[in-house]
């Protein structure tokens, strides 16, 4: 762009195009080659003063040309005058603009990077030296903090309704289980005993510690995981499909289903703290409503006896999350989201409806041995996914804009 | 596929775009510099530029950039390692011809966001720069979704210049810009054939049929309906 010396003088007031010959104008036209490939100014401020005389007088021949009335000389002068009043109200462009962007570019193709000259009213632009390829680990820190930081909400609502649907199935199945069936705590922690016999509930409330409340609720929240694996996968894909935002995201460096990954990696995170969370509460929910006399307090929170010992069998009783997660991206970069929603419905489905015939490798069922070993399976299976995943040289099927 | 002589250059051969009905591209090349794309409607214009991005893989034929990959090998699209398709990638901007995404997100959020994404190795200060240089510091807290449509045309340059791109394509840039934005936008371009002028292995690629940028273009590339 020119700087203002180059702009278009005002005429004087009450300049009024000249009606007559007008050689003087068609002086001063600029060829259609000079003015752009379309054969006209580009802009108006490109135009040297009368240029819009030589147009008139072109578009008045064609007027004539065509039979219709040409322009009347008032009509010229109005818009002539908003001609000027657009060239008025434009903000200039610093003179020194385009050699500052131009030594940015220069710079950019180097692989130095330097101070540049910056133009009079614009900020400083400084080269950008070219990310590294394959991006390094701290550019892979910024994308996970990026992804967490603009989250959508809406997945975050609906993982909540997920979480909060399976606190509801379990308390509907708690309702209506005796209480010596409810599941047993876990291979290192201490079985849940109701107390007293007698209809009335336990003469002494059972005391669980945090840890084992966490695997009590794990292992109430097994049907759901499953489905919030799936979730946690398809919106790791859904929301950012759209092809623009694709398209803008697709120029990343990172490989495209290691973007899925991080992104998985995140909201997965999220699910698994909120499964944890909701197993914090659920034990106390359930008492509370149904009067079991557990005897649940902060101090037992606060002082999880033989951690280290269900620590994991704890992890692996997030197997079905995980797995969950990771089945149902291996079948969004193969095969797009329905493919996914489908392969994922399928196997969980076949899960659990076979459930009743796996007995104790129900990798559903809560429970020890050999539960735990199916689970511990299971997530080994699932960082077998993420990894192929990661290392995925084919672009992604229906998602991420490749 | 290499260019002729020492002249750097990215050229294409057996290109056919990836419409519904194939378009056979002619074989050629690009030198750097400002060139305008141009055809009628329906021509593959918009579609030549996502291939020339790696955003669109053509039904056949390659494109081969004026880079090297890691092997020192001449870097090419498709066929193409990941890492080497990541080399490429990282030197281009894209501003594509519309849309409108991320309700809600804000626009600098949405740009801190695209420079997570795009691993810009400074990505706080790019960020900034980009706010600043394109006129968009007043709006970097309002939502994408509420930008009037010369802001959201000024915000698409502006996602396209963080990584400052050696290969600058531009989809109907001019589009919906007010005078100002053009006048940003007819700089850096000049700027792009001042830097090409001088021996800098640097591209805009610009399809324009309103003509508000085409004078700046050194080269013309027309495709044939």
């Amino acid at each position: 762009m020119k700087g203002d010396a180059d702009r278009v003088p005002a005429p004087a007031e009450g300049d009024h195009p000249p009606v007559g010959d007008g050689t003087a104008g068609l002086q001063g036209a600029r060829s259609p080659s000079a003015a752009g490939a379309q054969g006209r100014p580009a802009h108006p401020d490109q135009a040297a003063p009368g240029d819009w005389v030589s147009l008139w007088r072109d578009a008045a021949d064609g007027a004539r040309l065509e039979g219709e009335p040409p322009l009347e000389p008032d009509e010229v002068a109005l818009l002539w005058a908003g001609l000027r009043a657009v060239a008025a109200d434009e903000p200039a462009v610093p003179a020194g603009l385009v050699p500052a962007v131009a030594e940015v570019l220069s710079d950019g193709t180097r692989d130095g990077a330097a101070p540049m000259v910056t133009g009079e009213a614009r900020p400083a632009l400084e080269p950008v030296s070219a990310c590294p390829v394959p991006p390094g680990w701290r550019q892979l820190a910024r994308l996970v903090w990026a992804e967490a930081r603009w989250l959508p909400l809406s997945f975050l609502a609906v993982q909540l309704l997920l979480i909060a649907g399976g606190l509801l199935l379990h308390l509907m199945a708690v309702e209506t289980a005796s209480r010596a069936a409810l599941p047993p705590i876990g291979p290192g922690g201490a079985r849940w005993e109701p107390g007293a016999t007698g209809a009335g509930g336990p003469a002494e409330p059972a005391t669980l510690a945090g840890w084992q409340l966490i695997l009590l609720s794990a292992d109430s929240l097994a049907l759901v995981a499953p489905w919030l694996g799936t979730l946690v996968a398809l919106a790791a894909a859904w929301p950012r499909r759209r092809q623009l935002w694709a398209d803008l995201e697709a120029l990343s460096p990172f490989p495209p289903a290691g973007r899925l990954l991080v992104r998985a990696w995140v909201a997965g995170g999220l699910a698994t703290g909120l499964l944890v969370v909701a197993g914090w509460i659920q034990p106390a929910l359930v008492g509370a409503l149904f009067d079991f006399g557990l005897g649940i307090g902060p101090a037992d929170l606060a002082r999880p006896r033989g951690g280290a010992a269900v620590l994991a069998p704890g992890l692996a009783r997030l197997a079905p999350l995980w797995l969950g997660i990771a089945w149902t991206l291996w079948w969004q970069v193969r095969a797009g989201t329905l493919g996914a929603m489908v392969a994922s419905a399928g196997l969980w489905a076949a899960v659990t409806l076979g459930s009743r015939f796996l007995g104790p490798w129900n990798p559903l069922a809560a429970g020890p041995v050999p539960a735990a070993a199916v689970q511990v399976a299971m997530l080994a299976v699932a960082v077998g996914f993420g990894w192929r995943l990661w290392t995925r040289p084919v672009p992604v099927a229906g998602g991420l804009g490749d | 596929m290499t260019a002729p002589g020492s002249l750097p250059a990215i050229t294409w051969r057996g290109l056919v775009l990836p419409a519904k009905r194939p378009i056979p591209i002619p074989d050629g090349r690009l030198l750097p510099g400002v060139t305008l794309v141009e055809g009628p409607s329906g021509s593959g214009k918009s579609l030549f530029l996502r291939v020339l991005a790696t955003l669109a893989t053509p039904r056949s034929g390659r494109v081969a950039y004026f880079w090297k990959g890691a092997g020192d090998e001449p870097l090419v699209f498709p066929g193409t390692a990941p890492d080497d398709l990541a080399r490429i990638r990282a030197r281009i901007g894209y501003v594509p011809e519309a849309g409108r995404v991320l309700q809600g997100m804000r626009s600098g959020s949405a740009l801190h966001y695209l420079a997570a994404v795009r691993a810009v190795p400074e990505p706080r200060k790019a960020v900034a720069e980009a706010l600043t240089f394109w006129g968009l510091a007043e709006t970097a807290s309002q939502p994408l979704d509420q930008l009037s449509g010369g802001q959201w045309r000024r915000w698409l340059l502006a996602q396209s210049w963080l990584v400052r791109p050696a290969l600058w394509i531009l989809d109907e840039p001019a589009r919906g810009l007010d005078h100002e934005g053009t006048a940003l936008l007819r700089s850096v371009l000049e700027a792009y054939s001042a830097a090409a002028s001088a021996g800098d292995p640097v591209w805009a690629v610009v399809v324009d049929s309103e003509g508000r940028v085409a004078d700046l273009a050194g080269e013309h590339l027309v495709l044939a309906p």
